[in-house]
């Protein structure tokens, strides 16, 4: 039986330290909102805001993934909602909502989702690749997933969700 | 031209004429309407055939809205009231890049709020060339 010393047991003390504390990491902000049983997460640079949903004022003529506009504070803002792009279920109508104001290069719209998580940093290393067995359909707009909470994150790619959506897409 | 509309005393206002299509609030440029009356005997087209609307208003009274282009008139039918306002430039914003990418109703080219409302503001050249396209059919 080896002995304990302080010394054995202040190195150990430090070594767990290390793994926990690692400054030079870079961290992410990502904002992790549900979509029906789903979680998915966005990086916190491009959502400006959090909105309670407001009431959307439907416009006639667009597909029914554009739920309409929004005032906020005076200025007029899209609403979309991704279950369509990304091929999940509907919400329920009168359903609690939430919107995230997004900004990409491509285009600016808020985002109706069911509940917004959390907003998080969590350490770039986190993120792993998107899995082989991800379905046909999302695989473009994922960058990537993490486990959050015993559950399993989806970053998606705002960039080209917008991007796909302004070309017609969902 | 609608009386008033052509001198309007604020700048930074544009006048405009509003009316409801279906339960929405629309608006074009009063500066290329000439007028309203009462409809004429024989048939012209319903503003919301031009907007493609499903909804026709047809319990409420309709009126003729003359709209002037090239030296032409076009008549079209609108739910009365209709009426003339003049809404403040900085009230009046450009369509969001999403509703500009997917929004397929015709002529939409701005959206305006007002403390009430939202209103759809229409190209009156859009609405002038389906008026033609309308007449020709």
């Amino acid at each position: 039986m080896s002995e304990i010393t302080l010394d054995k047991i202040l190195s150990k003390q430090f070594t767990g330290r290390k793994e926990i504390v690692n400054v030079d990491e870079t961290m992410l902000k990502l904002v992790i909102f549900a979509l029906g049983n789903d979680w998915f997460a966005f990086s916190g640079k491009q959502v400006r805001e959090i909105l309670a949903c407001a009431d959307i004022f439907f416009v006639p003529g667009c597909p029914p993934s554009l739920e309409g506009v929004i005032n906020v504070r005076g200025d007029i803002e899209s609403v979309i909602r991704l279950n369509e792009l990304l091929q999940l279920p509907l919400p329920e109508p009168g359903k609690p909502a939430e919107i995230l104001l997004s900004r990409s290069s491509a285009m600016n719209s808020g985002i109706r989702v069911d509940q917004v998580i959390d907003v998080i940093d969590l350490p770039e290393s986190l993120i792993q690749a998107p899995p082989a067995n991800l379905p046909e359909t999302l695989r473009p707009f994922v960058s990537g997933i993490f486990p959050f909470n015993q559950k399993i994150v989806t970053v998606l790619d705002l960039e080209q969700i917008f991007l796909e959506y302004a070309r017609g897409l969902g | 031209m609608i009386p008033g509309s052509e001198n309007h005393p604020e700048s930074t206002a544009l006048a405009l004429v509003e009316f409801k299509a279906g339960r929405f609030d629309f608006a074009i440029e009063a500066s290329g309407v000439r007028g309203s009356e009462a409809l004429p005997d024989y048939d012209i087209p319903e503003i919301e055939t031009l907007l493609s609307l499903s909804e026709v208003n047809n319990r409420a009274a309709r009126l003729c809205l003359s709209l002037e282009s090239g030296g032409q008139i076009h008549k079209i039918s609108v739910a009365a009231p209709i009426a003339l306002f003049s809404l403040p430039a900085a009230a009046i914003q450009p369509l969001p890049p999403a509703l500009k990418a997917r929004c397929r109703l015709p002529g939409l080219r701005a959206l305006a709020l007002t403390k009430e409302k939202f209103i759809l503001l229409i190209s009156l050249q859009d609405l002038l060339l389906r008026c033609k396209t309308a007449w020709s059919q």
